[in-house]
């Protein structure tokens, strides 16, 4: 593994990102302008429902920030594929792990742009943060973390199934959140779907935001979201192992073009 | 050591029947080889070149390249590299393709001028790749290729769909690299284009090897590639 070659195709992925006016809009556009209509919401909601309107603003932040992770990981592999560069890439001697780090870190350092513009637009607009910086600096990083274990998931299923299965990079994340209900507490559930959201590491995220915002202690459901997106990157890891050499053997590796 | 070593090897596709993409191929290329693979659509070539590649994986036999497994010995495959049939389509301009490549491979970047140079790219830099006529970005492509100074390279009909003057550049800058020493991998379904560049030929189809002769003993024994080609029931 060679740290130069990471940071070239960080790099690379940095330029093409630059160029493709679709993702700005990916990683902008809906992102802001769902959270202003959250923001409205909470505005209205002051009044006879203060908690309420502030937990739909600050959950659709954090979900917001989950799919900008993910889906740029991913994205940034679906294009070196429809660009017809993906063969380029590996006969230049880069490892399967090489590529995948490089599009994680990439994923990573480029959504923090979306992430400080979602905060910035919250605090100055709509709901102050300044008293909780640490708290979400910290449910930041968690939500970074479990969607790059939800991107290697999916890139291993991008390799397995092949090119047409693109879409997985902007649905698979939608299907997590669903199931994790990020705007209800999991108690309200009934006890099958109970059963499926404590399997999913941003309920107990979610869970954790919302007694934020009560003022509850949020660090048990903090540790076992923690701890089930460990499960997750394992289980990610080894599906994109699987998935990249599979595709070698099935030839969806050689038909990515 | 031979530049390219291919044992039995063998590729099934799943997905069509299972039906053999190549079957029980045997090759030796030396260096310095200008080596054509000929054959029909879906005679196996770029399945082959796709498997010592690295691309894909066989279901029997071994590769070598220089001596080296490059599914066990990745690093080999620096010292080779492939233009496929596809154009890379990147949203990169194309200084910062070749750039990008060059990092890649941890060459000079004074590579990159002189590859843009000798490649006429110099008007082209600026502009994204997928915004190039096909006889650009085929230079493009070429040019990336031999960013590393490949000792063996790798060329999947690297003319197809292009217009007579370019196709004739391209060729002649191959047999340039050829003599200058490049051993030279070829895929190619156009006869006319393997007897004016192979130094030796091997003729594929359905996925097996028909025969593997001297270019020179193809046209001294039967006129042409072409006449041989039918001899042989291609």
């Amino acid at each position: 593994m060679k740290l130069k070659r990471i940071k070239t195709l960080i790099y690379r992925d940095y330029l093409i990102f630059l160029k493709s006016k679709y993702r700005w809009l990916e990683f902008f556009y809906f992102p802001i302008t769902s959270l202003i209509i959250w923001g409205g919401f909470a505005l209205w909601t002051k009044e006879f429902a203060s908690l309420a309107g502030r937990i739909a603003l600050v959950v659709n932040v954090f979900w917001s920030y989950a799919y900008v992770v993910q889906s740029t990981t991913n994205l940034s592999i679906n294009e070196d594929a429809w660009h017809s560069e993906i063969h380029h890439i590996f006969i230049s001697g880069i490892g399967k792990w090489e590529y995948i780090i490089s599009k994680t870190l990439f994923g990573l350092f480029i959504s923090l742009a979306n992430l400080f513009a979602m905060l910035f637009v919250m605090h100055f607009l709509f709901f102050q943060i300044s008293h909780m910086i640490l708290e979400i600096f910290m449910l930041s990083l968690l939500t970074a973390f479990i969607s790059i274990s939800l991107a290697l998931l999916i890139a291993g299923l991008f390799f397995t199934l092949g090119r047409d299965y693109a879409w997985l990079s902007w649905s698979v994340l939608q299907f997590f959140i669903l199931l994790s209900f990020p705007l209800s507490p999991l108690e309200m559930l009934p006890p099958s779907l109970q059963a499926i959201a404590k399997l999913m590491p941003y309920a107990y995220l979610f869970q954790a935001i919302r007694n934020l915002i009560f003022n509850k202690p949020f660090l048990e459901n903090f540790i076992l979201s923690f701890e089930l997106g460990i499960f997750y990157l394992v289980i990610g890891a080894l599906v994109y192992k699987f998935g990249f050499d599979f595709s070698r053997k099935s030839g969806k590796f050689a038909k990515m073009f | 050591m031979k530049a390219i070593k291919v044992e039995n090897i063998s590729k099934k596709f799943k997905d069509r029947r299972k039906f053999y993409a190549l079957k029980k191929i045997n090759l030796e290329i030396e260096k310095g080889e200008f080596f054509c693979l000929l054959g029909p659509n879906g005679a196996g070539k770029t399945t082959l070149i796709q498997i010592i590649l690295t691309i894909l994986i066989p279901d029997e036999g071994k590769v070598e390249i220089l001596g080296k497994d490059p599914f066990v010995e990745k690093e080999v495959l620096t010292k080779v590299n492939f233009v496929p049939m596809e154009r890379p389509y990147s949203h990169l301009k194309v200084r910062e393709f070749l750039f990008t490549y060059a990092k890649i491979y941890d060459v000079d970047l004074k590579k990159v001028d002189e590859l843009i140079k000798e490649f006429k790219l110099k008007n082209l830099e600026g502009k994204e790749c997928w915004m190039l006529s096909s006889g650009e970005i085929s230079r493009v492509s070429l040019a990336k290729a031999l960013l590393n100074d490949p000792k063996i390279l790798f060329l999947d009909e690297p003319t197809f769909g292009l217009d007579p003057k370019t196709k004739i550049e391209i060729q002649n800058y191959l047999k340039k690299l050829n003599k200058g020493g490049k051993t030279i991998f070829f895929a190619s379904h156009d006869m006319a284009e393997v007897e004016r560049l192979a130094t030796r030929i091997c003729f594929l189809k359905g996925g097996r090897i028909l025969d593997v002769k001297d270019k020179s003993e193809v046209i001294k024994r039967f006129g042409s590639v072409e006449k041989y080609w039918l001899r042989l029931g291609g």
